[in-house]
């Protein structure tokens, strides 16, 4: 649990000064939206992601619900471990932490490596079934979200949205510090409510967050896609763009793995 | 207890907290360089879960033991200048942990920060030696005038060096309450030992919010999958796409 902000620490403050609820309530949600800018949670890898499976706006909303859950249920979990069972507090959240980003990075390498895999047998397969693969019809497919040649594949292919769906649920898997602490402060100066409701308000924000950054991803994958048939070059880049967003997954996944190892390491 | 080198060098922002602690003396020829990045980790220090402390009473004794995590060690021994001791500055042999627990104003601090007070007198504390901070903490033991009922426990360790560092105490022997917290707002705290207090703080409404963002998540993803991917045909899809 490292990494904060400003604001983060305002909204601590404003929590421990017991000032107006409503104030705190809206301090939460602006925490959460910016806690979401921050490293981590899986932004850039979802943005790859997004471009590299040719997601949708539902996508983009469907993640930030998701990671606003997990990291929802995430930090009242840890929370919950931390201050009832607290003889096990010793034990320490942060090896909890990093465990859960190691998952977390695995869990994003694995649907990386996936995404980079299913593009190569399925590129694979396209060639031998063609011959000359590169043709306008294989551009087009790509720059229309996978049209006509293999776009149904994709589209009723469930590890797309499997594949998002965990990437949400790594996302929202390690807690935030600052959620954490005001939830954990609520339950011990009998503040429970307040603080919990606070979390979630926290979630909304991120998930607010995630879900714009999910649609600027999908609207600027769509301009870009529009306009690469006619650019040449970018008809290249545009086939192997699953490929490139499976590996920039996985590369993100390994920082997050990198960082937690990092973190374990005495 | 020292680092390994491969440590630093992998994660320097990371791990600079940690190494600053536990690697010996010839790191602060290193420090200059690294004031940004040091000032980014002592901020990011308090955000970690509070230090614990257990207390217990006994006739008219109360030990308390206040166990922060490393970093917290560190940012603490930094603010009182344990590890830019004059004395020990050449002294390469020494760990983060040894330098703390010889610094007298390490001692010093801890005695003048986490005290006990009994209808309005100090207790006397004592501070066991620190050599095992790390995983013990730091131990008092605090001999008060009378048998022990009630008393006024207060940590400010670290809440002057960040309002949201932050301290759960935890009290071993029944006390009401079993359970609070100690912050910089509000470092004091009046505890009643007696046998009959009911341990433990609510927790219905956390567990009660947790089952309930459990099942908002299964019936989420669950709702998804009944209903499938729908397949749309293509190019209406591409350009629903488009416009939103």
């Amino acid at each position: 649990m490292n990494g904060t902000t400003g604001p983060e620490n305002y909204l601590i403050a404003l929590f421990d000064g017991a000032g107006a609820f409503w104030t705190a309530l809206v301090v939460a949600l602006g925490v959460g939206a910016l806690h979401a800018v921050a490293p981590g949670h899986g932004k850039s890898v979802t943005a790859a992601y997004l471009i590299g499976t040719h997601g949708r706006y539902r996508d983009a909303l469907r993640l930030g619900v998701v990671v606003a859950l997990m990291h929802t249920v995430s930090v009242l979990a840890l929370a919950l471990a931390w201050v009832g069972l607290s003889s096990a507090a010793a034990v320490g959240t942060k090896a909890v932490t990093a465990w859960l980003q190691v998952v977390a990075g695995v869990v994003v390498i694995g649907v990386g490596a996936h995404l980079t895999y299913r593009h190569l047998r399925r590129r694979k397969a396209h060639q031998r079934g063609h011959g000359h693969g590169h043709g306008h019809g294989h551009g087009h497919g790509h720059g229309h979200g996978h049209g006509h040649g293999h776009g149904h594949e994709l589209l009723e292919d469930p590890w797309s949205r499997r594949g998002l769906t965990a990437l949400a649920l790594s996302g929202g898997l390690v807690p935030s510090p600052s959620a954490f602490i005001v939830l954990v402060s609520g339950l011990l100066t009998g503040r429970s409510l307040d603080a919990v409701v606070l979390v979630l308000a926290f979630g909304v924000g991120m998930a607010v967050t995630l879900t714009a950054v999910g649609i600027v991803t999908v609207s600027g994958a769509a301009v870009l896609s529009r306009r690469t048939p006619r650019l040449g070059p970018l008809r290249t880049v545009a086939a192997w763009m699953p490929a490139l967003a499976g590996v920039a997954v996985a590369v993100g996944g390994c920082l997050y793995l990198a960082t937690a190892v990092t973190a374990l390491t005495p | 207890m020292t680092l390994p080198l491969i440590t630093r060098l992998r994660a320097p922002l990371t791990a600079l907290a940690t190494a600053l602690a536990l690697v010996p003396a010839t790191v602060p020829a290193m420090v200059p360089a690294m004031v940004a990045p040091a000032h980014a980790a002592a901020v990011a220090h308090p955000f970690g879960p509070p230090s614990t402390a257990r207390i217990a009473a006994d006739g008219s004794r109360v030990t308390l033991t206040w166990l922060p995590a490393e970093d917290d060690w560190v940012a603490l021994g930094r603010s009182v200048g344990a590890f830019e001791d004059p004395a020990a500055g050449a002294d390469t042999t020494l760990t983060g942990e040894q330098k703390l627990a010889r610094s007298a104003a390490v001692r010093d601090y801890l005695l003048a920060r986490i005290g006990v007070t009994q209808d309005g007198r100090p207790c006397a504390g004592e501070l066991a030696p620190l050599e095992r901070l790390l995983a013990q903490g730091a131990r008092f033991s605090f001999e008060c005038p009378e048998p022990v009922s009630a008393v006024d426990v207060r940590i400010s360790a670290l809440a002057d060096l960040h309002e949201a560092y932050r301290t759960m105490l935890t009290a071993d022997t029944p006390a009401e309450p079993a359970q609070a917290l100690l912050t910089a707002a509000a470092d004091t705290r009046r505890l009643r030992f007696d046998p009959s207090a009911a341990g433990g703080v609510p927790l219905a409404v956390p567990v009660i919010a947790l089952v309930a963002a459990l099942g908002a998540l299964a019936a989420f993803l669950l709702r998804r999958r009944r209903r499938g991917p729908a397949p749309l045909p293509e190019s209406a899809r591409g350009h629903a796409d488009v416009r939103g």
